[in-house]
């Protein structure tokens, strides 16, 4: 019992800890959503309000990040469209700069303009118009506008509440803080990222069409971009890599690369020119074969006096892509170097750190006993144990590959058919009957009509709660077709025994 | 790892050989009989007649998990009557 004192005051002690790390963690902050308005079109081709009227009594709280999501409806006449603060009598506020885009309000000026059909615009960021705080608030608030340049005209049309073109619907949130992620990159709700890269991973490049130009969009924070966040391409040739006897590290080591500046925070879209890849990337691409690209958003470590240097990247991307077509050797390459790759990302983890104790230190330490052991466990486990999603990834490459060529491809393809399906109408049957005369009566079965005309009476009984027959009785049915299933293979065992 | 490399093998070695038989999208139209819109259509009739007889589809149901625990049952007295012969214990 004495001795038990210190393991139980131990025991307390860790409690303790792990109960004051839960409530006083830093946890992850969502935002409140402080005002939000969708703009009241829903169909094609209406015109409608779209002023945006902010009402300071709707929403009280600190204003810190805004977002707006405008949609150009398909088949929309040719329109560009852009956000513009503005007063409630609908002059324009000037923010900052005096002029009219949204650049003066802390939005991208790129951004504002919806220049393709069906384009969406998305802009979440921080709200960096701290000159229009009085603006704002306002007894009867500021408006965001609609601001359309109607291409035809060439004139600048205030608020698409009054005038045409319409084809366009707005929402603007307003957060009181970060928005929560959702997953895309345009929203930047993940801080700078990259979005989409061509040629994108696995595409294959004619020949017909080199030089190739690399393009890379994504999103840019204020916050990298202030200081000095730029775009890095690296491209190699596999043959290359290997011939340097490097299979799969060629990140570090290799590659003919280039970077690419950015002009402004926010979405970024940018790509090289033939300048670019002759001067700098000195990349031809004039061979045939297998390649590998580098992505990478880069943000310097020490900026002194307007010099950057040591570069890091905050976010990378690896893809590969091919010039010509890509032969089953180049098949076969990848996915052994995809999986030694997974290899060595997988050293760094548990098992080898297990292993980190020097064995003549520990020669005469009775710990070394335990730590051994966990390190040969660890080892195995680590050798052994198929590493989460390579079973997974496996399966999918075996499906591909494998059973969907001549003939497993015929099983899968039912297999298939099977797992996707859904339930059609069942056959029609049609039958002629002479009459004599060389006349016909041709008479019609609708079988699904015929069966789901009787079987259906099952769901026009209707519970008042709203609850068909069949949402009523199926649960017990199957509690008694399960029931009976047990009681049979109890039975069954019992018989064995 | 190991056994990840192995598997890794020879899946891609079975993929690198399969790769030069063609990739079957749909299902081959024989004698004027396109067996993929047959069986496609076919499937969708008999989900259409589970969904109008759900009530047997629950009792087939049942059958196919009896037809489960035999098909677990015989597997079971199949491996144990493998291992008898050294020194298991005799299962009926």
């Amino acid at each position: 019992m004495i001795n038990s004192y210190p393991q139980v005051v131990h025991t307390f002690t860790i409690l303790a800890f792990v109960l004051g790390a839960l409530l006083f963690a830093p946890h992850a902050a969502h935002a409140a959503i402080l005002w939000d308005q969708y703009s009241t079109a829903s169909t094609d081709n209406v015109n409608v309000s779209n002023d945006q009227y902010i009402d300071n009594a709707t929403f009280s709280g600190t204003v810190q990040y805004i977002g707006i999501v405008g949609k150009r409806w398909t088949g929309a006449s040719d329109l560009s469209t852009s956000f513009q603060l503005a007063d409630s009598s609908g002059s324009y506020i000037d923010c900052q700069t005096g002029t009219d885009t949204l650049s003066g309000f802390g939005f991208p000026a790129s951004s504002g303009f919806l220049t393709t059909a069906d384009m969406e615009l998305v802009y979440i960021g921080p709200f960096s118009g701290t000159q229009c705080n009085q603006s704002y608030s306002g007894v009867s608030g500021p408006i965001f506008k609609s601001v359309s340049n109607v291409s035809s005209s060439g004139a600048w049309q205030t608020g698409l509440h009054e005038e045409s073109p319409s084809n366009f619907i707005a929402q603007i949130v307003i957060l009181d803080g970060p928005p929560t992620p959702d997953g895309s990159c345009v929203d930047g709700d993940f801080g700078s990222c990259i979005n989409t890269v061509d040629p994108a991973n696995g595409a294959e490049i004619a020949t017909s069409s080199l030089p190739y130009l690399f393009e890379v969009d994504g999103y840019i924070s204020a916050e990298d971009y202030e200081t000095g966040a730029r775009i890095m391409i690296k491209i190699d040739r596999n043959t290359d890599q290997q011939a340097q006897g490097a299979l799969i590290a060629w990140d570090s080591a290799f590659g003919n690369k280039t970077y690419l500046p950015l002009s402004s925070s926010g979405s970024f879209d940018v790509s090289t020119s033939t300048t670019a890849i002759s001067e700098n990337l000195n990349f031809p691409m004039d061979r045939i074969g297998l390649y590998r690209a580098r992505w990478e958003i880069q943000t310097p470590k020490y900026s002194i006096f307007g010099f950057a240097f040591n570069y890091t990247a905050v976010q990378s991307l690896n893809t590969r892509f091919t010039v010509g077509t890509s032969t089953p050797l180049d098949l076969i390459q990848i996915d052994q170097e995809e999986y030694l790759q997974g290899v060595i990302d997988s050293i760094s983890g548990d098992p080898l750190e297990q292993c980190n104790f020097n064995f003549f230190d520990s020669a005469f330490d009775f710990r070394l006993g335990s730590e051994l052991l966990g390190c040969i466990g660890g080892m195995l486990h680590w050798l052994l144990v198929l590493p989460p999603g390579v079973l997974e990834n496996t399966i999918v490459q075996l499906k591909e590959g494998f059973l969907t060529r001549v003939p497993w491809g015929y099983f899968t393809r039912i297999v298939n058919a099977v797992q996707d399906g859904s339930a059609g109408t069942l056959p029609t049957v049609h039958a002629d009957i002479p009459i004599g005369g060389g006349d016909n009566i041709s008479i019609e079965f609708d079988i699904d009509d015929i069966i789901s005309g009787a079987a259906s009476t099952t769901d026009l009984m209707v519970s008042p709660d709203g609850d068909t027959l069949r949402d009523i009785a199926e649960p017990i049915l199957q509690l008694i077709v399960g029931l009976l299933v047990l009681m049979f293979i109890w039975k069954d065992i019992m018989r064995s025994v | 790892m190991i056994s990840a490399l192995f598997l890794s093998l020879a899946v891609s070695t079975l993929t690198m050989i399969f790769s030069f038989f063609p990739q079957v999208e749909v299902l081959p139209t024989i004698a004027n009989v396109d067996l993929d819109t047959v069986i496609v259509g076919g499937i969708g009739s008999l989900f259409r007649l589970a969904d109008l007889f759900w009530y047997i589809t629950n009792v087939v149901q049942g059958f196919i998990y009896i037809m489960g625990y035999y098909a677990f049952k015989f597997t079971f007295k199949f491996l144990a009557g493998l291992f008898q012969g050294v020194g298991g214990a005799a299962i009926n």
